[in-house]
């Protein structure tokens, strides 16, 4: 399963990249990311006035030498940062060639072996379940915390494990409003989806309320950016079987691209004004691409 | 728009019929998507009502609905009222008399009442049919035969207007439902008591009036022969005054010009004397224009002095005798009918002498009438031109037309006759003085087999006419009618159109002609006479006789006729009671005019068999496309086998 998320070779090329933080949070654990805290790492970071009851260890001798005057040397404390993946697992992401779940599989399997790597500790739920009314990640959906590269392999059973057949609406809001509420660690939270509900923009709003480095992978088909339809069809919704009629003739089709294209430069403006990271993606572009390069131009990877 | 059968407008009710079939029969593919979320708030944003908007971009429901529509209506069966006739004979009197090459309607009149006739034609129900008479074909310059006419059934042309109507006349005496429609400017002469047996309509052509016309143009010499001295009369015909030049050339030089202002509808009389005595032709021209040009150039030739050859047949009579004696150039023979022994009594043709006129006074001869024109003057019998059927006594004479130019400046008033022959008219005759109480002519002329003949019914010797002054004018007007002054009995100038009859040297084996245009005509003689009749042209023509001495002559052909210069449109035409106005008028009473009705049908159904295959082809499109794509291929796997073939 593993094999077929990602290559061994590709991993190796994983192997040297870190995910961007933009903020420094404090860690549970020692790790490779810098805190705001100080810390016992090698790399100095301040000098401070001695006070009663303060470490003897930190004094600066050579300081004192000079000024007779007792200073602390500080350093820079490294700690671990939470990396959390929300995979939008409702049934319109089962859709298109390639599929967008598959595809956003293996974006989040991507992004969390880099996260492994980086000794991050990395959560990761599925979105739209169909368990119900809450909409809340279920055991299967929901992946306890995982930490370290040796952890990889749990990380991609987890995915292989995961099927897009839930519904996004109505609980999709609660769902992340829940998930946001239960995170204690805020954290970096990569968010892929298609978007393809109205509830993602209140769910959105509830996690960036929450102080999460939001960092939203927006992923559509090419069957959904420019659709190859004809003729009077009644189209169905793959999750509720609602059903729209339409005469799919020139004109409609055309005004249909620029409505596309409105809606995507909406979620840009929506997104900027909540400094979240909006990466919109078509699955046509080639997986390695998006990692590789794409990502990293637009400041997630580097 | 009207409607035959209003009634079909009730299967519009399959209208909405159609358009229900069409939502029921309406299946939608069912195309399953990743989410309709997109489509949703796109058609929201679209889509105000939901069916209209599943109605418009429906071609195939428009076309539906159209050939439904085209069909409903022409099964209504609209028509439209044309102006043209629904009579089941159509006969279209056309008329071509020089007045309607008149340029006020562009190009001309006589282009104007072709279209007109063309329309009317097209117009006509496909069951009827068009006879085109077209009056006055013999006009100068103008011919039928320059214009579309293909489309009528039947073309007859006549000579002159009455011809026409009685060609007409006949036509539709054969066709309960017939109707004659008459395109003229109405610059006509009808025969009095005229009359169509069927519908008649008079569509007037033309619109200005602006003509000045040479009314006429004679040459004369002096005395003494040393020089020519001319007359022309300029005459407006317009509403509004003229400034013309007249120029008036002499051989083809301008010999003299004259700057004209011409009051309007009046008349101007110039003479011009000194022309050149050897001038062989005369034209006067006015320059300028005018919607008729016919009528601005005029010719003349100067009068022959050959004298004219009368010979008077009577037992004595004093008065017409020397009447005929102070005439200039009539070389008068009399002979005695009793004591003349050179007057065979069998037969008067004499041997050798060229009589251009025989005067019969109280006397006709038992056998055949000797060639040449005629005059006879109280015959005592009928004969072969003429029949008498009794006798008037105390007639009073009265002329028929008051302008009549054989009565120029002759009064008739208070002429007494003790009695007179009664002669039904002939005809080849008309009368120019009749019984005013019996209606008998007194005085016939005309013309029969191409001599001219005239006859007046009451012995001068039991009349006081030859004590007035009104007999050697009345004499001398016969005399320019029956020897009309030049050689060969033909006279200085000729109508348009007009037949002339020549008179030909005995000698002369044939006569040549020359026409205006350098045409040649040569005609062999019989009886002494040549008949030419090609006399459309307006100019000289010159006469000449073969294998004889005598000199050639020249005359001329003048468009001196006042009621074709008078190019004022008419809005009425007078035929008998009946004044046909620009409107309809039904010599019947119980008759009237039914516009006939120009039905839509067919038309509407081609549409709908368009619709129909514009539909069928919108809707297999794709295999049409298909079929189409694969035309070139089948052609180029087609046509290797073919060449095969071909080379075998």
């Amino acid at each position: 399963m593993t094999k077929s998320l990602l290559a061994p070779s590709f991993l190796a090329q994983l192997d040297r990249l870190v995910l961007v933080t933009r903020q420094s949070r404090v860690g549970a654990l020692k790790g490779e990311r810098r805190s705001p805290r100080h810390g016992g790492s090698v790399e100095f970071a301040d000098f401070r006035a001695y006070a009663p009851g303060d470490d003897f260890r930190q004094i600066d001798w050579n300081a004192y030498a000079r000024l007779e005057r007792l200073f602390l040397r500080l350093f820079v404390e490294e700690e671990d940062t939470t990396v959390h993946i929300l995979l939008d697992a409702s049934e319109s992401m089962n859709w298109g060639e390639p599929r967008k779940f598959d595809y956003a599989r293996r974006v989040a399997a991507a992004l969390g072996y880099i996260a492994l790597v980086g000794m991050d500790r990395l959560m990761a739920a599925a979105l739209g379940s169909s368990n119900g009314a809450t909409n809340r990640p279920t055991d299967d959906q929901s992946m306890r915390p995982l930490r370290g590269k040796a952890q990889s392999l749990a990380w991609f059973n987890w995915l292989s494990r995961l099927h897009a057949n839930g519904v996004a609406s109505p609980t999709l809001t609660l769902a992340l409003a829940h998930y946001a509420a239960t995170m204690r660690r805020p954290g970096r939270l990569i968010l892929l989806s298609d978007l393809l509900d109205d509830g993602w923009r209140d769910g959105i709003k509830q996690l960036a309320r929450s102080r999460y480095e939001l960092t939203l992978l927006h992923i559509l088909a090419l069957e959904e950016l420019d659709p190859a339809l004809e003729g009077d069809l009644k189209l169905v919704d793959s999750e509720t079987s609602a059903a729209v009629e339409i005469t799919a003739d020139f004109d409609l089709l055309a005004r249909y691209r620029v409505h596309v294209r409105d809606w995507q430069a909406e979620w840009q403006q929506f997104c900027a004004a909540r400094a979240i990271h909006y990466v919109p993606i078509a699955t046509s572009l080639p997986f390695e691409q998006l990692v590789l390069s794409v990502l990293r131009r637009r400041g997630v990877l580097k | 728009m009207n409607f035959l059968a209003p009634l079909a407008f009730a299967l519009t009710a399959l209208l909405p019929i159609i358009v229900a079939l069409y939502f029921l029969k309406l299946r939608r593919e069912e195309q399953r998507v990743s989410s309709t979320y997109l489509w949703r708030t796109l058609v929201r944003d679209t889509a105000a009502n939901a069916p209209w908007q599943r109605l418009k971009p429906n071609l195939l429901l428009l076309l539906q609905l159209l050939i439904l529509i085209a069909l409903i209506i022409a099964l209504a069966r609209p028509f439209t009222w044309s102006d043209s006739t629904a009579s089941s004979h159509l006969i279209i009197v056309l008329d071509t008399s020089p007045s309607m090459s008149a340029t006020d309607v562009k190009p001309s009149r006589l282009a104007e009442a072709v279209a007109t006739a063309q329309r009317l034609m097209a117009g006509l129900p496909t069951s009827s049919h068009a006879t085109l008479i077209t009056a006055g074909s013999q006009s100068p310059n103008l011919s039928i035969s320059t214009v579309p006419v293909s489309n009528f059934q039947s073309l007859i042309s006549t000579g002159d207007f009455a011809s026409a109507l009685t060609m007409a006349a006949a036509l539709a005496a054969r066709e309960a439902d017939s109707e004659v429609a008459i395109l003229s400017d109405s610059h006509v002469t009808l025969p009095p008591n005229f009359t169509l047996p069927s519908r008649v309509r008079f569509i007037p052509i033309g619109s200005g009036d602006n003509n000045q016309a040479i009314g006429a143009f004679s040459v004369q010499g002096d005395a003494g022969g040393r020089s020519l001295s001319g007359f022309v009369q300029v005459v407006n015909y317009g509403s509004s005054a003229a400034r013309r030049r007249l120029s008036l050339y002499a051989d083809g030089r301008l010999w003299t010009a004259r700057e004209l202002t011409l009051l309007p509808n009046q008349s101007q009389a110039i003479t011009l004397a000194d022309l050149p005595a050897n001038a062989r032709t005369l034209e006067a021209q006015l320059e300028g224009d005018d919607l008729l040009a016919l009528d601005d150039r005029a010719w003349a030739v100067p009068p022959s002095n050959a004298a004219i050859s009368v010979r008077l047949i009577s037992a004595g009579n004093r008065f017409l005798e020397t009447a005929l004696r102070l005439m200039p150039n009539v070389e008068l023979t009399v002979h005695n009918p009793i004591s003349d022994t050179q007057l065979p009594t069998s037969n008067l043709q004499l041997p050798t002498s060229n009589i251009q006129l025989t005067i019969f006074d109280s006397f006709v001869p038992t056998d055949t009438l000797p060639s040449g024109n005629l005059l006879f003057i109280a015959p005592p019998r009928s004969t072969d031109v003429f029949t008498l059927t009794g006798r008037i006594d105390a007639p009073v004479s009265a002329p028929v037309v008051a302008d009549d130019p054989l009565l120029r400046y002759v009064d008739l008033r208070d002429v007494l006759v003790q009695d007179a022959a009664r002669v039904s008219l002939p005809a080849w005759g008309r009368a120019v003085i009749v019984d005013s109480k019996s209606g008998s002519p007194l005085l016939i002329v005309g013309e029969d087999g191409g001599r001219r003949i005239a006859l007046l019914a009451f012995d001068l010797r039991r009349s006081d006419l030859p004590l007035r002054v009104a007999f050697p004018i009345l004499l001398a007007n016969l005399l320019d009618f029956l020897a009309p002054g030049s050689a060969a009995g033909i006279p200085s100038n000729v109508e348009p159109g007009r037949p002339l009859s020549i008179v030909v040297p005995p000698q002369a084996s044939a006569v040549s002609l020359r026409a205006p245009d350098g045409q040649q005509y040569r005609i062999t003689p019989q009886d002494g006479r040549a008949v030419f009749a090609q006399t459309n042209q307006l100019g000289v023509y010159e006469v000449s006789f073969e294998a004889s001495t005598a000199a050639p002559t020249r005359f001329t052909v003048n468009l001196f006729d006042a009621n074709e210069s008078n190019i004022t449109p008419r809005h009425t035409l007078q035929i008998a009671d009946c004044k046909l106005q620009i409107a309809d008028c039904s010599n019947q009473s119980t008759i009237s005019h039914q516009p006939s009705a120009n039905e839509w049908w067919l038309q509407l159904a081609w549409l709908a068999f368009a619709l129909l295959v514009a539909e069928w082809l919108y809707a297999y499109r794709g295999s049409v496309a298909r079929v189409l794509e694969s035309v070139p291929h089948v052609v180029s796997r087609v046509r290797p086998a073919l060449n095969r073939a071909t080379t075998k």
